[in-house]
């Protein structure tokens, strides 16, 4: 299994575990295919970039910190990750809001 | 947590956020559109009837992974028992869902899987089996529905899958990289895929060494970028739009008919953890043939001994409501019915009964083939006769009624009840006329005559597994014929 913390500014807002190539998979959509899963709509991703084992990434538009969360949620389920209380991450998805 | 409950499931599917086309446009949340929802609500009834203590001892299992107990849907069969019960899983969510489980062919997919994955492995040496249970675990310890994927478009028929003009047409390889495989092309007629987690992917059939691009097996969740759904629609889709939430007007209000989809794979990354076949031409065949001696027994068999009851359930009542249930060519008419369904069921217990391990020390048991195939292909035929006797029995009513809430209208509500008022009030009769409509005027027809595989099929099944030499040998020893040759020397005279 994987591990993935997603961090929202400098604070962790979840762990998420799924099979083994989980954050490739995240890594694909958001950096190859410039999308968010589960969120279809071109564009949505407007910055991605894979640093050692950390992936960020910026949203258009304006959001809170907690519907950050929500929307990374609802990406990680789309591809099998699910929440975890567990630690130990392995992978790190660091991401903001454009404005 | 091993076993969802119904709200955890649809809560679960309020963050499923699938690409799906349905009717003329996108559709943004399943549980809002009328078509959509009504497949969620099937799956949803399905985890209740885990959650039911009378229930249990069909829905669930212990896994032989964790030993945890575990929603048989996702449960491998390791004995004759457990395949007893899998067969009775069938029955028993048609007979409370008056549709498709659609957890079904994930859960027989899966059964081909642990079965073919396993024998890869000791053969070859690769380690398709231990990533299977990996994701299998993982499935079982969320309780995920699963649904499967197998046929594929197949274009031109008079061509191999390599030959055709369109290549998509049979889902095919695009891409091997270090983290995983690329794939794309389309899967049709797909039982579910938008209300579940994830999609076992099957090959279509057997294979040719030189079509390895196509011997694909995986798991995808189906959320995931680049896979599209285009949802059926016809007419009875078109009635549940119409009536939005007035559901009581249609005849499985709550379930609806069985609703599939096309799913188109462009350019689908699957990581290397989820693939459980890429390239073993040799193996694709087997692990259809697997996947169908399950289906045939479940899907095929057991699964519209379920739908026959509850056809037979609502015919009954229609012939009470006018007060001709006593009359003799009604009732020979039921039983007939009746015979025809519980034939395919005893076919699908033999199946389960006759079942054993394939191939031995995998630990996986699948059903026998010749039963499986002929409670499927029995029941291919007896379907439209049932459809057809509950249509007799029900009367023209079944097609010309007016609708249901036409009953509540003041300028011809009262004229209409005087109209159907028979030995039961013009409510009831119009219910169950609308009920039957559904089954006999309705997608099941062709459905059960495809579903499991189109009766060609079976016959083809039947023409491989009957030892036709053994019972020529046994007619001609009972009628004292000695000389094998005999015929031919005769003609050479």
């Amino acid at each position: 299994m994987e591990f993935i913390e997603v961090k929202i500014g400098k604070s962790g807002a979840g762990t998420y575990t799924g099979l083994g190539g989980t954050f490739a998979t995240i890594v694909e959509y958001c950096l190859r295919k410039k999308v968010l899963p589960g969120f279809h709509k071109k564009g949505f991703i407007t910055y991605a970039e894979l640093k050692d084992k950390t992936l960020t990434l910026t949203l258009s538009g304006k959001h809170t910190g907690a519907r950050l969360k929500e929307m990374m949620e609802i990406a990680l389920l789309n591809i099998g990750a699910y929440p975890d209380s567990g630690s130990g991450a392995m992978y790190f998805i660091d991401v903001k809001s454009e404005k | 947590m091993a076993l969802m409950t119904s709200q955890q499931y649809l809560e679960s599917v309020k963050k499923l956020k699938p690409r799906v086309y349905c009717g003329g446009r996108w559709v943004e949340s399943l549980l809002d559109n009328p078509v959509t929802k009504s497949m969620v609500m099937a799956n949803a009834a399905i985890y209740d009837l885990a959650q039911e203590p009378e229930h249990q001892g069909v829905m669930v299992a212990k896994s032989h992974l964790t030993g945890e107990p575990v929603n048989r849907n996702l449960n491998v069969a390791r004995n004759i028992h457990d395949l007893d019960m899998r067969q009775e899983m069938a029955l028993l969510t048609s007979q409370t869902v008056g549709t498709c489980n659609y957890r079904c062919v994930g859960c027989d997919a899966l059964n081909a899987l642990a079965s073919t994955t396993w024998e890869m492995d000791q053969a070859l040496g690769t380690k398709y089996n231990e990533r299977f249970n990996n994701w299998l675990k993982m499935a079982q310890s969320k309780d995920l529905a699963v649904s499967g994927a197998i046929t594929d478009a197949k274009g031109d028929r008079r061509k191999r899958p390599t030959q055709q003009d369109e290549p998509d047409v049979y889902l095919h390889l695009v891409e091997k990289r270090d983290d995983g495989i690329v794939v794309r092309g389309y899967k049709v007629s797909q039982s579910g895929a938008i209300g579940a987690h994830e999609t076992l992917v099957l090959p279509g059939g057997g294979l040719k060494d030189d079509e390895a691009a196509f011997a694909l097996s995986f798991a995808v969740p189906n959320g995931s970028p680049g896979l599209t759904y285009i949802c059926q629609y016809n007419a009875y889709s078109a009635e549940r739009e119409y009536y939005g939430e007035e559901i009581d007007e249609i005849g499985n209000p709550i379930y609806g008919q069985r609703e599939t989809s096309t799913m188109v794979f462009d350019n689908v990354f699957i990581p290397w953890e989820r693939v459980f076949m890429c390239g073993e031409t040799k193996y694709a065949g087997r692990l259809v043939t697997r996947f169908a001696k399950a289906h045939r027994m479940n899907c095929g068999g057991a699964c519209k001994v379920g739908f026959a009851d509850v056809i037979i359930g609502g015919t009954m009542l229609a012939a009470e409501y006018i007060g001709v249930e006593k009359v003799p060519h009604i009732q020979e008419k039921i039983i007939d019915m009746v015979r025809l369904s519980e034939t395919s069921h005893a076919c699908a217990i033999a199946a389960a009964m006759r079942g054993r391990e394939e191939p031995k020390g995998s630990g996986v048991y699948l059903p026998d083939d010749l039963f499986g195939n002929a409670a499927k292909l029995n029941i291919a035929h007896g379907f439209w006769e049932i459809i057809k006797n509950a249509g007799d029995i029900g009367g023209g009513l079944v097609v010309t009624m007016p609708r249901l809430k036409d009953l509540d209208n003041p300028e011809v509500g009262p004229t209409l009840k005087k109209v159907f008022g028979a030995a039961a009030p013009a409510e009831k009769r119009l219910k169950v006329a609308k009920f039957l409509q559904h089954w006999s005027a309705g997608l099941h027809g062709a459905g059960t005559w495809h579903g499991a595989g189109a009766p060609q099929t079976q016959r083809f099944m039947f023409q491989v597994l009957t030892d036709f030499e053994k019972k020529k040998k046994m007619a001609k020893k009972l009628m004292g014929m000695k000389d094998d040759d005999a015929p031919k020397a005769a003609a050479k005279k």
